[in-house]
């Protein structure tokens, strides 16, 4: 599994949202299952804090984010695959798309 | 006399415990069946997924080769497909949550946690729809008439077909 590394990375408004339903689906997942914890989900993924404009994503994130994914309910799993891959299509930039992509795909096909 | 109300009492008490117990058998019993609705769900969301089929640039190019088009056409009608796909599982989970939901006993932190959860994903197809219904109609009717547009398809797979 190869995990990007994804510097300057910036959202459109539609990709802040979609992080915000992740975020949410997050917390849920923890809700519902006591053995996902805070720190393994990628750092943009983590807190309830202001999405940033502009991010650097280390291969570091990524990897823990694929882990925290791979152990999630198959249902929350879904969930955040259909979110990203929708965002995937309507990415303003090559960086977003890359980004989603890779969280549609737990890293595999990161280019 | 104190014989008869001791009957009573105990007629009373019992059809009480009776009925305490019915409702804690129904509510048992829908908590299992939402769970294999969530289940079902899960199963038939993974079935919808896994099709072979991709839409390329030459199934569309004919009607509009504006990714800004496309990129609300694909999301549109990806999110339409599996809604449709996985409607019965979806119907038989949201009734039972409404049922569960009714009854005094149940759990409704946990039904509120899985509604927001399972109810996550057709939120996000019906988000789709924003950007879909301001394009054109005439647009809108020629990409529905495509076959292919209309049942489940490859949606990475598709996306990079057209990179």
């Amino acid at each position: 599994m190869k995990c990007p590394e994804i510097d300057d990375l910036e959202f459109s408004e539609r990709g802040k949202l979609a992080v915000k339903e992740i975020r949410r689906i997050k917390e849920i997942n923890q809700w519902l299952s006591a053995t996902i914890t805070v720190g393994t989900f990628a750092n943009i993924f983590a807190g309830n804090g202001l999405i940033k404009s502009h991010y650097n994503l280390t291969q570091t994130d990524f990897d823990s984010f694929a882990t925290a994914l791979k152990s999630s309910p198959s249902i929350a799993r879904k969930t955040i695959e259909t979110i990203s891959g929708l965002q995937a299509i309507k990415a303003k930039t090559s960086k977003e798309r890359q980004f989603w992509k890779a969280v549609y795909n737990g890293c595999e096909a990161a280019k | 006399m104190k014989s008869y109300f001791i009957l009573l009492f105990a007629v009373f008490t019992s059809v009480f415990s009776y009925a305490e117990t019915t409702e804690d058998t129904l509510t048992n019993y829908l908590t299992i069946e939402y769970h294999n609705s969530i289940k079902a769900y899960d199963t038939k969301l993974e079935k919808c997924q896994q099709t072979s089929i991709v839409i390329t640039p030459d199934d569309v190019k004919h009607i509009s080769d504006d990714w800004n088009v496309l990129s609300s056409v694909l999301s549109y009608h990806y999110a339409k497909t599996q809604d449709l796909c996985t409607h019965d599982e979806l119907q038989r989970f949201t009734l039972l949550s409404a049922k569960l939901q009714a009854l005094k006993d149940s759990d409704k932190t946990m039904l509120n946690q899985y509604n927001q959860l399972i109810m996550a994903i057709p939120l996000t197809f019906e988000r789709t729809k924003a950007d879909y219904f301001i394009l054109p109609e005439d647009i809108r009717v020629q990409f529905s008439s495509l076959e292919k547009l209309n049942k489940p398809f490859n949606l990475m797979k598709t996306i990079e077909n057209f990179e």
